[in-house]
């Protein structure tokens, strides 16, 4: 079989000119670990109260209990930390970039607050630093919806009952009404009793970081690959190949097999060094079965796109438009759970890829998804050898068909 | 110029099809995908149920109004269902509306009237669950007045509609936010989304990778001897580099303003900020693919500074994106600062 | 023998070979002439089995190719006029590479023989892509020649190669030739034509004008050159014959 003699001079070119099989390994290794050092930051800043002041120009007994409101509530003291400050203060610590933002009370808002006119508090946020910026926004506008609540009950208290009383009783009567209504406020998580159930089918939010990264490295690496190891090869070199009955077709499926094995191997290396360093990863037949199986599909994708002799830099791009579209569809990213319905494709390859190495990450023995892949690798690979073929035979001639 | 120009038409011109898809590549991918993105972005949501056991005027007032939160996406189901969607997964959490929440909270009374079911693994939850609380208290605050003022001697229903109405159109505290530079607070800067300066990012790159792709061409003619014949035609090669230059400029500068141009288009970005941007991205740009120029010229037009090139744009890339860049010099950091 | 009948190669719309019919005799060295792009590289490529033609059909003793291709193949040694070989090997690393593919079909003896001729075991252990023009030229036979053909195909084998080079290419193609062996190539070389060829074929205007001896051709030349006084390329040619 001289289609193994290419087979062999391929692995052994892949061997002497290592540089694109490395490349293509270290530099989706580097996007990730780029991608999970942002992660981090993010995390580790969403750890640390927001920091934010106040500024009351109205400074009434209202505004005091509203900021009491906001900052002693115990989810909002966790995440955010409100410091009065007066004008200048909070300008020049918002100059110097240690404020996410800065909430003005104006004067006459308590006035305004009980006519029922609905004056908004002012709150400006920094541009430099959006993400503390959208956390105080989140966390304020929560807040807001029971201060309205509370006020709406005051209000009301005041202009139906309060407003009626002699001059001397009012002031205490509303300053009684505020307190008690604004800690029955405060008190809504009384409103809830918690249960929590335990899940059996859910990946978790770990092993769902595992899966992202996995199945993100994977098609990364075989986009890479495939373009910088499937340049089309010399006109006179195929002539000479031909020769020895060494067609087109050969060349597809060697490629394919070549990229498959490249794939398969580097994965097994992935989980076998995250598994040795985190007790957490587990392995399972089924991972190794999906990995085998999604190595198959992919590489008989790219044999695909190499049998329809598309440029390597074209097929680049398209492998790497298609591959986004289908993780993004896959919920390898964003869990399906929370994306739109019509966005997941059940058949799609990368469906049944995630599926599968889910099942893999939690050892079912679930494995139908196996041969969901099977069968898209089988297709790919008969369509890419048909239309390999029917280059071949427009060309020359297909010694293996017709020859006795 | 334009001989040089006609010499790369023409090869172009040979593979129409490859040539001008690798050009508009970044501006096709945007009209392709934008609407596929945003509507998946718009819809993405937490998925909650709601089981409604009280049956009551409250409940189904709580029900409509959680209706038109954003990013949560109410199913009501019964109890039994709920729970078991929470358990397998198929919802963040549930949220029971327990029988008799319209008398408790007629009676002022808010004690553990709604039962919360999440998971162990559930994270968004405490939005829907701030959602829910927001509505049972908005109502309860209502029946507190209500009830207070009944006890003075008037009317529960009218004040508990007194207390609603001030709700509508708007409710009563509310904050405006705006976003402001620290260093001039004055003024709300119009700003570009954060992912839009993301795929302008990735556009650049883009751009600034074709444009060294294109350098190629410049080493196939050293390499074949036609830079050595043009150099004894010509006297000299410095016509041939400019206008070599020129066009590595207009392949770059022209593909990345070409799919920034559309993005802007797309998402109907101000005016302002497109003129603003735009300058900037050119700008960058041509200093960019001068200074890559130079770098290649330098190094002796060799054939490894080509792949060197690519990995410095990748770097300059992927370090501004993920803000671990040892300078803020990369050509990819000055175009983050336009904003 | 391989004949052709009524065959013609198009590329894509571009005829590049119009119908004919011809036949090449067990045996004899065929030298092809021709301007640039009048068909002969894709007539060799034709012979070859390396392109299929677009109507018309190749036989081989009779019989069409698709029915034979793989006979073909063993009995033919092809060399194109590209340097077709691998440039990070060493000349003997190439040599095994392709004996290898060659598997059994490759003649120890011959092969021997031919390196020797060819003086290739003075550059055994040095890479293709450090050798001269004329040593890559010399590899480029071998490897094309290596199996033993009964029919060898060469495609400008001498371009561009030193008067020593030359010299052994020759050398060695005159003694397959003496051997029995069929050879039809290219050149544009009117002196290594005449001294290799038995039987000239003449390709112009995107077919064979001519075939037959040295003889016959020196008959058929006034008339051609009559025929085709306004084909300047064709008329060198035939002058300088």
């Amino acid at each position: 079989m001289n289609g193994f003699s290419l087979w062999r001079y391929e692995m052994r070119a892949a061997a002497k000119r290592p540089a694109p099989l490395f490349l293509s390994i270290i530099l989706p290794l580097v996007i990730l670990g780029l991608v999970f050092l942002v992660l981090q930051g993010f995390v580790e800043e969403g750890r640390e109260p927001v920091e934010a002041a106040v500024v009351d120009e109205d400074d009434t007994f209202q505004t005091n209990a509203l900021i009491n409101q906001l900052s002693a509530e115990e989810r909002l003291s966790q995440a955010l930390n409100l410091i009065p400050m007066d004008e200048e203060q909070a300008e020049a610590a918002f100059e110097n970039g240690e404020l996410a933002g800065v909430m003005t009370i104006p004067e006459g808002f308590t006035a305004s607050l009980m006519n029922g006119e609905n004056d908004p508090i002012d709150v400006m946020t920094s541009a430099d630093d959006p993400l503390d910026a959208t956390m105080l926004e989140v966390l304020l506008d929560s807040g807001a919806n029971y201060i309205s609540a509370s006020q709406s009950a005051v209000n009301t208290v005041y202009d139906l009952h309060i407003r009626d009383l002699p001059q001397d009783e009012r002031s205490s009567r509303l300053q009684e009404t505020i307190i008690t209504y604004t800690l029955f406020a405060l008190d809504r998580g009384d409103l809830f009793s918690e249960e929590t159930v335990t899940t059996g089918a859910s990946i978790g939010w770990e092993k769902h970081a595992y899966l992202a990264a996995l199945i993100t490295f994977l098609f990364l690496f075989l986009v890479m690959y495939q373009m910088l190891d499937g340049k089309k090869a010399d006109g006179s070199m195929v002539m000479r190949w031909r020769m020895v009955d060494v067609t087109f077709v050969h060349w597809t499926v060697v490629k394919q097999l070549k990229w498959g094995l490249m794939t398969l191997a580097v994965l097994e290396l992935l989980v076998w060094v995250v598994g040795r360093t985190d007790a957490a990863f587990t392995s399972s037949l089924t991972l190794h079965l999906s990995l085998l199986f999604t190595a198959v599909w992919v590489s008989a994708f790219a044999g695909f796109l190499y049998s329809m002799q598309v440029p390597p830099g074209l097929r680049f791009l398209f492998f790497f438009v298609v591959t986004i579209v289908g993780l993004l569809s896959a919920g390898a990213w964003v869990p399906s759970l929370y994306l739109p319905e019509w966005l997941s494709v059940e058949w799609s390859p990368y469906q049944l890829t995630y599926d599968g190495l889910r099942a893999g990450m939690l050892d079912e023995d679930e494995r139908g998804h196996l041969f969901g892949l099977a069968l898209w690798g089988v297709g790919l690979t008969s369509l890419s050898i048909l239309i390999a073929l029917g280059k071949e035979k427009r060309d020359a001639y297909i010694s293996i068909l017709t020859s006795e | 110029m334009l001989t040089y120009l006609f010499l790369h038409l023409n090869k172009w011109k040979k593979r129409p099809f490859l040539y001008v898809l690798l050009f508009t590549f970044p501006l096709l991918a945007t009209v392709i995908l934008y609407p596929l993105l945003k509507n998946t972005a718009d819809e993405t949501a937490v998925p909650v149920a709601i089981v409604d056991q009280d049956d009551s005027g409250y409940s189904e007032t709580i029900l409509e109004r959680i209706g038109n939160s954003e990013r949560i996406r109410f199913t009501v189901m019964d109890e039994s269902e709920a729970e078991e969607a929470v358990r397998k997964g198929s919802m963040e959490a549930a949220f029971v509306l327990e029988d008799g929440l319209e008398s408790a909270l007629n009676e002022g009374d808010v004690d553990d009237v709604i039962t919360w079911i999440r998971a162990d693994e559930s994270l968004f939850d405490v939005y829907a669950k701030e959602a829910v609380g927001a509505e049972v208290m908005r109502l309860a605050m209502s029946a507190r007045a209500g009830l207070r003022v009944e006890q003075e001697g008037g009317s529960f229903e009218e004040a508990f509609d007194y207390s609603e109405q001030y709700w509508e159109p708007e409710p009563l505290f509310q904050m405006s936010f705006s976003e402001r530079s620290p260093e001039n607070q004055a003024v709300e800067a119009p700003k570009l989304e954060s992912w839009q300066v993301l795929i302008m990012q990735v556009f650049f790159l883009y751009g600034w990778v074709l444009a060294i792709f294109f350098l190629r061409a410049v080493q196939d003619d050293e390499r074949e001897g036609r830079l050595q014949r043009i150099e004894l035609v010509q006297q000299t090669k410095v016509n041939y580099f400019i206008s070599h230059f020129l066009l590595f400029g207009i392949v770059g500068a022209g593909s990345f303003l070409l799919g920034t141009s559309g993005l802007f288009y797309i998402t109907g970005t101000e005016r302002e900020l497109v003129l603003a941007w735009l300058g900037r991205g050119v700008v960058v740009m041509a200093v960019t693919l001068f200074v890559t120029w130079c770098l290649f010229m330098g190094a002796g037009r060799k054939r490894w500074v080509v792949p060197v090139l690519v990995l410095v744009a990748l770097a300059s890339f992927m370090l501004t994106v993920s803000d671990t860049g040892f300078t803020g010099l990369w050509p990819h950091c000055l175009l983050e600062k336009g904003g | 023998m391989i004949e052709f009948d009524q065959v013609s190669k198009k590329y894509r719309r571009k005829e590049v070979l119009e119908p004919f019919s011809l036949t090449i005799r067990e045996g004899s060295a065929v030298g092809i002439v021709g301007p640039n792009g009048a068909g002969k590289s894709t007539f060799l490529k034709l012979v070859a089995s390396l392109d299929r033609p677009t109507s018309g059909k190749v036989l081989f003793d009779g019989k069409p190719y698709e029915k034979v291709v793989r006979q073909v193949r063993s009995e033919i040694g092809y060399v194109p006029q590209d340097i077709a070989l691998y440039e990070d090997l060493t000349v003997k690393e190439q040599i095994a590479f392709w004996r290898r593919l060659e598997k059994n079909k490759v003649d120890e003896d011959f092969l021997e023989k031919m390196v020797g001729m060819l003086r290739l075991d003075e550059v055994y252990d040095q890479r293709i892509d450090r050798l001269s023009g004329g040593w890559k030229r010399k590899v480029n036979l071998c490897i094309g020649l290596m199996r033993n053909p009964k029919i060898c195909l060469l495609d400008e084998p001498t371009a561009g190669v030193d008067l020593a080079a030359k010299e052994d290419i020759l050398a060695w193609l005159k003694q397959l030739h003496k051997e029995g062996r069929t050879l039809v190539y290219i050149s544009h070389d009117w002196y290594e034509l005449k001294a290799l060829s038995d039987e000239f074929l003449l390709f112009a205007e995107k077919k064979p004008i001519f075939q037959g001896s040295q003889g016959e051709w020196l008959e058929k030349r006034e008339e051609l050159l009559g025929r085709y006084e306004d084909d300047r390329e064709l008329r060198r040619i035939l002058e300088f014959s």
